[in-house]
């Protein structure tokens, strides 16, 4: 996985003349369109921008509701959309330390919708959109939490072995790093 | 009366006939071109699937051709993508 990163990082570096800028101009069409129309946000999120001038950089706040495990917390993720979108998934980074199943202490995510290389096929196709992302990472907090194929094992197992606990730990996350 | 024509400028208008308006991938008209083109029509052709979904040809090549194994699927049904001929 790493070595791919790498190669991927390198072969950015490298191609910053003509090639890289056609494909610049897709992402940020793309991109425009999509903000443009991108009206409805699930309950409890919202988006903003650190610089109104790059669309390809943005952060998703979210509050969920009381059916939520999570409840009483607000995450802050931060979305990147590579320069190959739509061909390439964006790449979604929790800033916000959370315990759950899915979002390991690292703020990775794990999101079937977000990979590249899916062997099973729920990954990545460039039908997808900004919109359908935020509403997977703000599943990740009701219906779609998936304590079968974790990031974090251990809360999936702890989850699974005691959950009055697993709670517990969620409230004690919340009230340490949820500002 | 008698009338002589002195010459006469023909118009024609054409579109593709397709079971949607965009392009799934890159979300443009059909009847536009795909982003790595100048010039609808002809030069910039559509294709459909054995699933009857449809995409210009270039972006959906660019899918299929792409360094991922699993993109071998039409994005809208995940379908394997095979060319209906016509």
């Amino acid at each position: 996985m790493f070595s791919l990163q790498k190669k991927l990082k390198q072969d950015a570096a490298k191609g910053t003349s003509q090639p890289a800028k056609k494909a610049v101009d897709l992402r940020q069409k793309l991109l425009q369109k999509e903000f443009e129309t991108l009206k409805q946000l699930p309950v409890g999120c919202s988006i903003h921008f650190d610089n109104p001038d790059v669309l390809y950089q943005f952060k998703l706040n979210l509050v969920p509701d009381k059916d939520s495990l999570w409840y009483g917390g607000r995450f802050e993720f931060l979305i990147n959309v590579p320069e190959g979108y739509n061909f390439d998934p964006p790449k979604v980074t929790c800033l916000t330390r959370v315990w759950h199943p899915n979002i390991n202490e690292k703020g990775e995510v794990c999101l079937s919708i977000l990979r590249q290389n899916a062997i099973d096929s729920f990954g990545w196709l460039p039908t997808r959109t900004i919109a359908d992302i935020i509403f997977g990472i703000n599943s990740l907090f009701y219906d779609l939490v998936n304590f079968e194929d974790p990031l974090n094992t251990e809360a999936a197992t702890l989850f699974q072995t005691n959950k009055d606990m697993f709670i517990r730990k969620v409230r004690e996350y919340i009230s340490k790093y949820c500002k | 009366m008698k009338v002589t024509i002195k010459g006469y400028t023909g118009v024609a208008v054409w579109k593709w006939v397709a079971n949607d308006d965009t392009c799934g991938i890159c979300r443009m008209p059909f009847d536009s071109c795909c982003n790595d083109c100048k010039y609808p029509g002809d030069d910039c052709p559509l294709v459909w699937g054995q699933c009857s979904h449809c995409f210009h040809m270039h972006c959906i090549m660019k899918w299929v051709n792409g360094n991922q194994k699993s993109n071998q699927s039409c994005p809208m049904c995940r379908q394997a993508w095979k060319i209906k001929e016509k």
